[in-house]
């Protein structure tokens, strides 16, 4: 694995972390999804210093190079994140419409009373 | 004769053609109550139902014709009525249709009637009616059973359909719905209606919406529906 990949890792987990934790101060995002976050820079930052890993994984898989591993593996972790995404946005959407609805059924009781 | 009757009217910027709807239905469908589900406007909607004292309920943002056709279910389920059929704002369908639609849901024991085009009359040949051929198809395949309009959009459902329909996500007033309430053991009746087109106003459907309308329905019937939990 390149030098130069390392580093660009390295690069962007730092990037990452000091952009969540911003938005941690300025009270953006909550607590439990920031801990999947710095898990991702966790990881990216381990695999980054200790390339062997990559390595011995690629070869398990029989994946041609460790960088190949890398991306499958940040490819899979973020669409697990956008399926739960999906689901977390689903939910929203039938809470946000359950409240309009009733909202609105009891404005028209208070009116006709 | 003592069954209770709801009209259900979603109305998006409907401003044009509301007036003339509901009066429609207050002189051709007496003894039905209606209830208008203004769905976030716009326009001068509800400001036209509240003048002319329609019952009205108004949603604070736009939900969607499947949002808003459920507030109406939440409504009929809430004052308990015994009958809820779905009727378009925009004048296309026959409130003179109602009553025969409630009858025949009578007469059969049916749990959904649909206000069906081609009951008795064949279809016309164009894009939207090989769309709907298509649906015909696919329901006949999963349920067995014809349904000659399962794009129309007058309904009427029965008490034993309100409430999964007032209570139950990602059900809409839509064929795969249908199809779900089929395979649940609802019985589904067709009556032949006549429907106008548009008075004014423009359509829902542009030819991209038709098409990712279509992908929807069909992947949704043939798919879906068997994964889901029966109503």
């Amino acid at each position: 694995m390149a030098l130069s990949l390392r580093v660009f890792l390295i690069v962007a987990a730092l990037l990452t972390l000091v952009f969540v934790l911003r938005k941690i101060r300025k009270s953006q995002i909550k607590t439990a999804d920031a801990i999947f976050w710095f898990f991702f820079v966790l990881c990216l930052a381990v695999l980054a210093v200790f390339p062997q890993i990559a390595f011995w994984c690629a070869d398990l898989l029989g994946v041609e190079s460790p960088a190949n591993f890398i991306f499958l593996c940040i490819v899979a972790i973020l669409l697990m994140k956008e399926f739960s995404a999906s689901l977390e946005i689903a939910k929203l959407k039938a809470k946000l419409s359950q409240l309009v609805q009733d909202e609105a059924l009891s404005e028209n009781e208070r009116r006709s009373r | 004769m003592d069954r209770r009757i709801l009209a259900i009217i979603p109305a998006y910027n409907e401003e044009e053609n509301i007036v003339s709807t509901v009066e429609d239905l207050l002189a051709r469908a007496p003894g039905v109550d209606h209830v208008i589900v203004n769905d976030g406007s716009r326009d001068a909607t509800a400001r036209l139902c509240e003048e002319h004292g329609y019952n009205l309920v108004s949603l604070p943002v736009n939900l969607g014709l499947a949002g808003a056709f459920q507030t109406g279910m939440k409504y009929a389920l809430r004052h308990g009525y015994d009958y809820a059929v779905q009727f378009d704002a925009d004048g296309q369908h026959g409130a003179a249709y109602i009553l025969p639609m409630v009858e025949q849901a009578e007469r059969t024991g049916a749990d959904i009637v649909i206000g069906s085009r081609f009951c008795e009359k064949k279809k016309p040949v164009s894009a939207r009616m090989i769309g709907s051929s298509l649906i015909t198809g696919l329901i006949k395949l999963t349920t067995g059973k014809t349904i000659t309009d399962p794009t129309s959009g007058m309904r009427l459902f029965d008490r034993k359909m309100i409430e999964p329909f007032a209570t139950e996500l990602d059900l809409g007033p839509e064929p795969d719905s249908l199809v779900l309430a089929m395979r649940s053991g609802a019985k589904v009746e067709e009556v032949q209606v006549e429907m106008q087109e548009r008075i004014a106003g423009e359509s829902y459907l542009t030819f991209t919406r038709s098409m990712s309308y279509m992908l929807q329905v069909c992947v949704s019937i043939l798919l879906v529906q068997w994964f889901r939990k029966k109503v």
